[in-house]
């Protein structure tokens, strides 16, 4: 019920806050829109969904597809709400270069379809089929838009528009660099937890290492890099044709793969440390050597663990990757920055957006890998 | 089971490989050599750095586009640790790399310029190529209404306004409010004082923020830090009050390129030279307010700009 009403709340304030804002050019502020000042046809639709989505939330009645549908409802009106702007631009004093940033309303109203949808899923009988379909309605929804030109407008895209090469540039750049510093994460960090599972003297000195590196601001640690790099590099000239330099990729992978070994140490350790005596003892009865015992036993039972320290360190990293930037490193964090020095909100969107995409998309994928590699004895026990 | 890991930690280990592998050998193509060019993270470094790109490219060199990169200071590193070739720089600025700031002739366009190039050459082996005619210096924008009531149009206007008790409020960084090379210099330059209730501080602020805040009145601000060729001001209905009593340091801006660089490819000189030397003031001004106000791409605007002085067919 809770949780009902708060949809119900979420559908109200999408139309209390304004939905868009509409911006003579790049830099001026521009003007709100409310739904209400829109012609009667839109804000009447918004009344009557409004009321529609009050009726069933306090009815008792659970109908997935009503929910399904609308959620598409919902999307479509914010959608042709759009498409009413892009040719009516100048009712809010602007013209050609004219564009459409989304507001507070307009996020609450994704929140509230998200919202609706969940709520759709979770009461429905057909799970394989309801979300597949959803998604299949709303990407045609959006792509029919786009089609009739309802985004030509938008702000955020025509950001997008001016630097797309770049974008796809500093988007691979972004993932590249976050991959291989959880990579050389991974490919340190698990063999040392396994050594300070294995070790007291050395699990204090590993975790002592590791925590202390966590503490330093990440700006801080970019920074520190530097100066040490760089006289590397003068030095050396082998590693400076690598391309191993004071600022660019070198430090922000040596500064990223820092970050990441925590959580990966600190998971292998406790995969490892915390599996039941009784199964060791179990398999030393059956007449494994240790090496047997790490490879069959061991090994499979912690791997979940690991792959959930590598899945942590990875959403970990592709956050801190946008502060790469500041040291030249690139990645998405270039148009975050562009964005605050040029305070265009929508720029620092075209950075900010793909991040949190990125960061999902890496944990579910993990979720499906950690699922993958549980063994199957291990899956039942946990009745999933 | 612990195939599994390995299978995952290997699809890591050759994300890693791969991109090594990338970002270490890119295709090679015949051209006469490869030049970086970069430039910093605004408007006008985007604006000047794509120029600089587009040419080059035209003239047949591998140009690889790192415009955009950073801020002065990671410029300035770079290319001394030689990752980059060639960005645009200001000449005034020189004088902060060289602690040379209380010199008088960096306020002189010529011989700022001179300064710069005998410094920088000596130092690091820098070249300074011809400078650009329009001076990006820090200045003091006022909203037009203002202005025009008052008829504002120096800084010495400015301050007899100020001290006849007439209302200003000026939006400000940290740094223009309390380093010695800005407002204090004006504040004695031109005998007025702005007190602390006359100045809206925004930490870290930039003049894209600082103009903004007067445009809309934020606060009460009606005066804001500026860059002489912030291409905004125009939009935003601001003008910028003359120095007459010049101030500032003059940062005109001109490609700096690495002496070794140069020597290699000395033609890069004949290719520059003929553009910087056509954007002034009012050119910078228009080009930047269509990256900043018109939120057109950079690549854009500078190709259209050289094409239309055939200076790129």
């Amino acid at each position: 019920m809770r949780f009902k009403i708060f949809t119900g709340l979420c559908a109200v304030c999408t139309f209390l806050l304004p939905l868009f804002t509409v911006k003579p050019n790049r830099i001026q502020t521009g003007s709100a829109v409310w739904v209400f000042e829109l012609p009667p046809g839109y804000w009447a639709a918004a009344v009557i969904l409004i009321f529609l989505i009050a009726f069933i939330v306090f009815s008792r009645r659970h109908t997935d597809i009503l929910f399904l549908l609308f959620s598409l409802a919902f999307m479509t009106l914010l959608l042709a709400i759009l498409h009413y702007l892009q040719g009516h631009l100048y009712m809010w004093d602007a013209q050609e270069y004219g564009r459409i940033s989304f507001s507070g309303g307009f996020w609450i109203a994704l929140l509230t379809i998200y919202l609706l949808l969940s709520w759709a899923y979770r009461n429905t009988r057909h799970k394989q089929l309801l979300l597949p379909i959803a998604i299949l309605l709303m990407t045609a929804g959006v792509f029919l838009f786009i089609l009739v030109g309802s985004f030509e407008h938008t702000a955020i895209l025509l950001e997008y528009q001016n630097r797309s090469q770049k974008f796809l540039m500093e988007l691979l750049n972004h993932i590249n660099l976050s991959l291989a510093a959880v990579g050389t994460a991974t490919v340190i960090g698990v063999p040392a937890g396994i050594w300070a599972a294995r070790s007291q003297k050395y699990r204090i000195l590993v975790f002592k290492t590791v925590n202390g590196i966590q503490t330093i601001p990440s700006l801080a640690l970019f920074g520190l890099m530097i100066a040490p790099l760089a006289l590397l590099s003068q030095q050396f000239p082998v590693l400076r044709s690598l391309g191993i330099a004071g600022i660019g990729t070198a430090p922000a992978l040596i500064a990223l793969t820092l970050y990441s070994l925590l959580p990966i140490i600190r998971n292998t350790f406790t995969g490892i440390y915390y599996i039941e005596t009784q199964i060791i003892s179990a398999a030393h009865g059956m007449g494994m050597n240790r090496a047997q015992t790490f490879r069959y036993i061991e090994l499979p039972l912690s791997t979940p663990m690991i792959l959930t320290g590598i899945r942590m360190s990875l959403v970990q990293c592709i956050g801190n990757t946008a502060v790469a930037a500041l040291i030249g490193a690139g990645g998405l964090g270039t148009f975050i920055f562009q964005g605050l020095g040029q305070s265009v909100p929508d720029l620092i969107l075209l950075g900010v957006i793909p991040v949190i995409l990125l960061s999902i998309l890496f944990d579910r994928l993990f979720h499906l890998a950690e699922h993958w590699a549980t063994p199957r004895g291990v899956r039942l026990a946990w009745g999933n | 089971m612990n195939k599994k890991l390995v299978l995952v930690t290997s699809v890591l280990a050759l994300s890693l490989a791969a991109f090594v592998i990338l970002t270490g050998c890119e295709p090679k193509q015949e051209t006469k050599g490869k030049v970086v060019i970069a430039s910093k993270i605004d408007t006008e470094g985007a604006l000047l750095g794509s120029m600089i790109v587009q040419l080059l490219d035209h003239h047949g060199y591998e140009a690889v586009d790192k415009t955009e990169f950073g801020t002065t200071e990671v410029m300035r590193k770079a290319i001394r640790a030689e990752e980059i070739d060639i960005y645009p720089e200001y000449t005034g600025n020189v004088a902060f790399f060289h602690n040379d700031a209380d010199n008088p002739v960096w306020k002189d366009p010529q011989e700022a310029y001179a300064r710069a190039v005998e410094l920088d050459e000596e130092a690091y082996d820098l070249r300074w190529l011809q400078p650009a005619p329009a001076n990006n210096t820090w200045a003091i924008a006022v909203r037009q209404d203002l202005a025009e009531q008052n008829s504002l149009f120096t800084l010495a206007d400015l301050a007899e306004y100020v001290n006849n008790g007439g209302n200003l409020k000026l939006a400000c960084s940290e740094e223009f409010a309390s380093r010695q090379g800005a407002l204090p210099s004006f504040e004695e330059a031109y005998n007025f004082k702005l007190e602390k209730d006359q100045l809206l501080i925004l930490s870290g602020g930039n003049t894209a923020t600082t103009e903004r805040a007067a445009a809309e009145q934020t606060d009460g601000v009606n005066a804001a830090m500026a860059y002489g060729t912030d291409g905004a001001l125009a939009a935003l209905g601001l003008v910028v009050l003359e120095d007459n009593r010049n101030v500032q340091h003059v940062y005109q801006p001109a490609p700096l390129v690495r002496g070794e660089v140069l020597d290699k490819y000395p033609e890069i000189e004949t290719i520059l030279n003929p553009v910087f030397g056509t954007l002034d003031l009012k050119t910078l001004q228009s080009l930047n307010s269509r990256l900043a106000v018109h939120g057109e791409a950079a690549s854009d605007v500078a190709q259209e700009y050289l094409q239309e002085n055939g200076l790129l067919k």
